[in-house]
Formats: structure tokens, C-alpha cells, sequence
């Protein structure tokens, strides 16, 4: 829409006339709190607890009035010290408040008496068109072990976040209409039917997932549908069967930037429809001792080569260990033409491993290289070092970081190789874990600091103490 | 209100070749910002897409006093490398100014649509709410209630749960 009065006798202001209209002309200042317009009070309103909110209503005849509209409605029982509280709160504040649109409701709350008061609350939110629900609810354990959420949640159209946290099975209805719904997250929920459970992962709008130690036992294939996902991240804590075992992941959206699995090492076939979107990928898994390394190798291969266009790739060491014996995989090993950062995690890292070194050397663009849990040189042959040298240590890799390092005898062999080998090298990180003095006296700095560097412009940095800032938050 | 020019970029696109954009307040006072933290104020987002010329734009609605200010927070949150902590702590000092002040950036940053800074100021005006009885609070605010004792009354028992 151009050319309509934008013309202007004062050639030095070029400013269209729809600008015009939005700025006005008016000297926006004000003295006082009250000179301040509505949605800016609401604003400042939805910065306090809901309490503090809603006691505003006796200041005066506006705030009242204001207090009735407050955008979030945050209820946490643990804030009362009785149940008969809480409960007059909630159902006070429920009814006090309008039926304007509410932007967030949060409910953290014990469900001891049966679900239907629970329930009509979810249901006030939704009735006021709620955008963002967010719903921790303990159920006591006597009870039935199925949760039933009311329906209306599950077609709400101004849904855009949701997260539940319920230890509990949780039935889907079949009739699942979450248009705008982005983000999901999941915790503690068990899932016994799985074609109601994929409508909720199906859904168009849907960019984020996350399932954390979610209970999906029974189900053998796992689709996730939304077409338009872009980060999917599944936790399940260690010895905690979640998923089953053989589950198959099948990813259908083709825009997946973002996939973190940390679980047990799972032995379904995974599928992602177009893995060269993928931009970052994290597989931490548990290792299960009785599968034949083998398989392990077949199936790690496959993985990675399904990650080989991911510029952040998080990946346990143990995956590749395996394939040490297999010349057929380490012949064909895909190269790794994004990749800036690599990190291994879950167990010490070997230097010497054969698969490791095929590894960087496919990985040309390497810039960070991160050893989250220790790095050992266990060739035991004196002056080992790598050979060939990767790419990447000539010409990219500008960041090496090894946590929870012990100074032990062959992980000061590992930090000798790679400061003999990384010519572009810029920082070298080490963090020590506090076991580090019963295996190393004096200065671990100066004797750091005295082995051959191949990088003249390599800076060490020493970190004790019990998180390492790198990356303690990452896992 | 000039930074350092900022290092020539193979981005520019050729329509706009400055990186730098003046802002002329209610006052007639000019001020410069870098594109970069312009960009931090969806409203500048806006008008910089259109209008290329390099001539200042005018914000009649904003006094000098006030936008030196916001094009301060802009840069300072615009630059790099600056750690959380050390930025939380300049924002306190920022807001560390009167009342009135106050909602004056909070007014520059809804019209300009600054999200760091709208928040900023509204946690700010939340925190003297904060922890004030009712009559602490009018009396802070200067909160004219036409509440007679009576009505103040029924209201307090509409939300007896509330105070409870």
C-alpha cells in the first residue's frame, strides 16, 4: 500500500503518513501511577503473585475494576498452610475474576478429594480462553490410577503451551483440537493408549515436545506427527524403563532442528523423516550390558549417519567404542561437514580409540571439543600421540574442554597429546574434579603450562570445584 | 549520545548503508543508536524497514531527557559479551531513579515497544507494590481511593479469601 499522501511539503521529515498515525503527537509522561493507562497497570499487575494481585482490588474503584482482569492466575498449595484455604482461594479467585482472556494458568495442587473440583477449575481456565496451562497435580495414590483431565482442554483453540506434570495414566479423548498449541511438555505421565496419545503429538501448530520420564510401556511405535516440530527432547533418568525398550521413535516433521534423547539405549529402529534439518543433536544413552556390541555398532552407525548434517552434536562415548572392531563401519563413517561442536558424554572418553580418531577426522570443521566426563590416553606406549593428526586439529578446532578431570597419569598423557597436536588451538579448559590432589602433587598448572604446545596463541584455564560452569547444566 | 562506529559489515544491504539511525525527541534534540540496538524497539524496527534515508526519525512523543535514556538501555543491551549478572546489575542502577521517572520509561518503552525495558520497569513498579499494605501502597502511589468506608468494606469481604 504505497504513494497514498506520503508526499510531504518538509522534504527532511520522510515519514509515511501511517507512521504519522501511530505516533501521534502527544507527549507521553505522567507523574503519577494512576495517569498510567490500563494494559500498562495489568502489566505491572501480572508481575505479582495472584494474591498480591487481586488484594489491589480495595485500593480503589480502578483497581478493582483493573484486579478483575489480571492476564495470570498462579495457584501453588504449597503457599497455604491448610487445605480449606487454598481451596476458598482458588474458588475465590475464580469467581471474583472476569471472564476476560487469560494468558497463563498454573494450578500446583495435591488431588486428594476426587477430580471434579480440580477439573471445573481447568475448566474456568479454558472457558476464559486460556493461552498458556500449566498443571502439577499430585494424585493420591489410593485412588484409581487413571486421571481424566476435562475434554475441554483438549479443544481448546487458544492453547499455545501446556505442561503436565501428574504421575499418573492419563487417558487422551479421542477428539483432540489443539490448533495453536506450540509447545508440550510432559512429565511423569503414563500413556496406555497410544493412537489417542499420537493425535496429542500430531498437532499442526506443534514445535516443541518434550517427554520426561513419561511411562509409555505398552507402545511399540512411537509416531510423532507434528508437522511442524522443531525441537523434540526425551529424558528418562537411569534405570527407569519409560519407553519400551524396543520402541521405534518415528519422527514425521521435516523441519526438526533439535533432537536430545537421553535415556536407555533403546533397541527399536528410529526413524526421522528429514534428518538434514537437523541443526543440534544429543544421544546420552544408558548402556544396557547384555546387548551384543555388534548390533550396538549397526545401530550408532545408523544414528550418525542420520546426524551427519548437525552443526552441535552431543554423543555417548560408548556408541563409538563399539564400532572399534568393525572396518566395514569405520570405512564408510559419514563425514560430518557442519560440525563445530562435539561433546562426549556419560563415561571417560579413550584418545586412543580408533573409532574416536576416524571420527574427528570426519569432522573437518571442528571448532570445540568437549569431554564432559574425562579424557585418557590409555595406549600405554610412551610418547603416543595422534597420527595421523585430524583435519580439524590443523586448521579449525579453536576450543578444548575436559571436565571432571582427575589428573591421573593417562588423562595427563591425553592433555599432552592434544596440546602437541591442535595447531589453532585458542582455549584449553580443564576442570578438575575435587579428587584431583590424591593422584597429582604441586602445581598442576605449571606442569600444564610446561608441555609442548603446538598453538602459540593457546590460553589454559584451570576450574576446580563441584560444577563445572561449562557445562554442569547441559547434560 | 554516539557509540563507536561499528565494524563494516558484508551485510549491508545497499539501500541502507549507515548504521547508525537518528531519533530527533518532542524537544528537537537528535540522538544517534546503532541499527543494532534500535532494533531492540519493534516500533524503530518498523520505521527503519521503511524508511532508509538516514534523515532522523522524529518521535514527537518522547522528551529528550527520557530518550537519551532509552537509547542508553538499547546500546548497553545491544553490546556483546556482556555477562548476566554484570547487565542485571546495570539494569538495577538504571531504575534506581524516582517515581515519575519511572513511569516515563515505562511510557517510552510500551510506545516503542521495548520488551527488556517494558519488563524491567513494570517489575519495578511490582516491587514497590510488593509487601505494602493497602494503605502503605495509596499512600506511595498517591492512589486517590472514592471508596467510602462502607464500600471499602464490602470490597474487602468479596475477597475476604484474599486476605486471609
Amino acid at each position: 500500500m504505497m504513494g497514498e499522501n506520503d508526499e510531504e511539503v518538509d522534504a527532511t521529515v520522510l515519514v509515511s503518513s501511517k507512521h504519522r498515525e501511530l505516533i501521534g503527537s502527544q507527549v507521553l509522561s505522567c507523574k503519577q501511577l494512576c495517569d498510567l493507562p490500563d494494559e500498562i497497570l495489568l502489566r505491572v499487575l501480572d508481575c505479582l503473585s495472584t494474591r498480591a494481585a487481586v488484594r489491589t482490588s480495595v485500593l480503589s474503584k480502578r483497581w478493582r475494576h483493573l484486579s478483575k482482569s489480571i492476564p495470570s492466575l498462579d495457584f501453588d498449595d504449597e503457599n497455604f498452610f491448610e487445605k480449606s484455604q487454598f481451596l476458598n482461594f482458588v474458588e475465590g479467585a475464580l469467581s471474583f475474576r472476569d471472564l476476560s482472556p487469560l494468558k497463563v494458568f498454573s494450578l500446583s495442587c495435591y488431588v486428594a478429594e476426587g477430580e471434579s473440583r480440580v477439573n471445573t477449575w481447568i475448566d474456568a481456565a479454558v472457558r476464559r480462553k486460556v493461552q498458556e496451562l500449566c498443571l502439577c497435580l499430585v494424585v493420591e495414590i489410593d485412588r484409581p490410577v487413571e486421571y481424566t483431565l476435562p475434554y475441554g482442554v483438549f479443544r481448546c483453540e487458544t492453547l499455545v503451551k501446556f505442561h503436565l506434570e501428574m504421575f499418573y495414566n492419563f487417558r487422551v479423548p479421542s477428539e483432540v483440537c489443539l490448533p495453536n498449541l506450540k509447545v508440550l511438555t510432559l512429565d511423569f505421565v503414563g500413556f496406555v493408549n497410544d493412537i489417542s496419545f499420537e493425535k496429542l503429538l500430531s498437532c499442526p501448530s506443534l514445535e516443541e515436545l518434550s517427554l520426561k520420564s513419561c511411562r509409555c510401556g505398552q507402545i511399540e511405535v512411537l509416531n510423532i506427527g507434528a508437522p511442524n516440530l522443531l525441537k523434540l527432547s526425551i529424558f528418562e533418568p537411569e534405570f527407569f524403563a519409560g519407553l519400551n525398550r524396543h520402541c521405534q521413535l518415528r519422527i514425521h516433521g521435516v523441519r526438526i532442528k533439535s533432537l536430545r534423547y537421553h535415556g536407555q539405549y533403546g533397541g527399536g529402529d528410529h526413524t526421522i523423516s528429514c534428518p538434514s534439518s537437523l541443526v543440534e543433536a544429543v544421544i546420552v544413552a544408558f548402556y544396557p550390558a547384555e546387548e551384543n556390541p555388534d548390533w550396538c555398532a549397526d545401530r550408532v552407525f545408523k544414528l550418525l549417519k542420520g546426524f551427519s548434517n548437525v552443526e552441535r552434536l552431543t554423543l555417548f562415548y560408548e556408541g563409538l567404542w563399539d564400532m572399534n572392531e568393525r572396518e566395514d563401519l569405520l570405512d564408510s563413517f559419514p563425514v560430518f561437514r557442519s560440525l563445530t561442536r562435539l561433546k562426549f558424554d556419560i563415561s571417560p572418553v579413550y584418545l586412543d580409540c580408533r573409532a574416536l580418531q576416524v571420527m574427528l577426522s570426519q569432522s573437518p570443521c571442528l571448532r570445540s571439543l568437549v569431554f564432559a566426563r574425562g579424557l585418557i590416553e590409555d595406549s600405554e606406549m610412551d610418547g603416543w600421540t595422534l597420527d595421523p593428526v585430524p583435519e580439524c586439529f590443523l586448521s579449525s578446532l579453536k576450543e578444548v574442554r575436559i571436565c571432571n578431570f582427575k589428573a591421573e597419569d593417562f588423562e595427563l598423557s591425553a592433555v599432552r597429546v592434544l596440546l602437541g597436536t591442535a595447531e589453532v588451538l585458542e582455549k584449553f579448559f580443564i576442570h578438575c574434579s575435587r579428587h584431583y590432589r590424591e593422584n597429582f602433587q604441586g602445581s598442576l598448572m605449571k606442569h600444564v603450562m610446561k608441555l609442548p604446545r603446538a598453538s602459540d596463541r593457546c590460553a589454559i584455564s584451570l576450574e576446580f570445584g563441584e560444577k563445572c560452569s561449562g557445562c554442569s547444566r547441559k547434560i | 549520545m554516539s557509540s563507536s562506529p561499528p565494524p563494516s559489515s558484508a551485510a549491508a544491504s545497499p539501500s541502507c548503508p549507515k548504521k547508525m539511525i537518528a531519533l530527533r525527541s518532542s524537544d528537537g534534540e537528535t540522538f544517534e543508536i546503532e541499527e543494532a540496538a534500535a532494533l531492540q524497539s519493534k516500533t524503530l524496527e518498523n520505521m527503519i524497514d521503511e524508511d532508509c534515508a538516514g534523515t532522523p526519525i522524529p518521535l514527537p512523543n518522547v522528551t529528550g531527557k527520557i530518550l537519551a535514556k532509552v537509547v542508553e538501555f538499547c546500546s548497553k543491551h545491544a553490546e556483546p559479551g556482556v555477562d548476566d549478572e554484570s547487565l542485571r546489575a546495570w539494569d538495577a542502577e538504571f531504575v534506581n531513579v524516582e517515581q515519575a521517572t519511572v513511569f516515563d520509561y515505562i511510557l517510552a518503552a510500551n510506545f516503542l515497544e521495548i520488551p527488556t525495558l517494558l519488563n524491567l520497569t513494570c517489575n519495578v513498579v511490582a516491587d514497590m507494590i510488593r509487601g505494602k499494605t493497602p494503605d502503605e501502597i495509596r499512600k506511595f502511589f498517591n492512589i486517590k481511593s472514592i471508596f467510602s468506608p462502607e464500600e471499602e468494606e464490602e470490597v474487602r469481604r468479596e475477597n475476604h479469601w484474599a486476605f486471609e
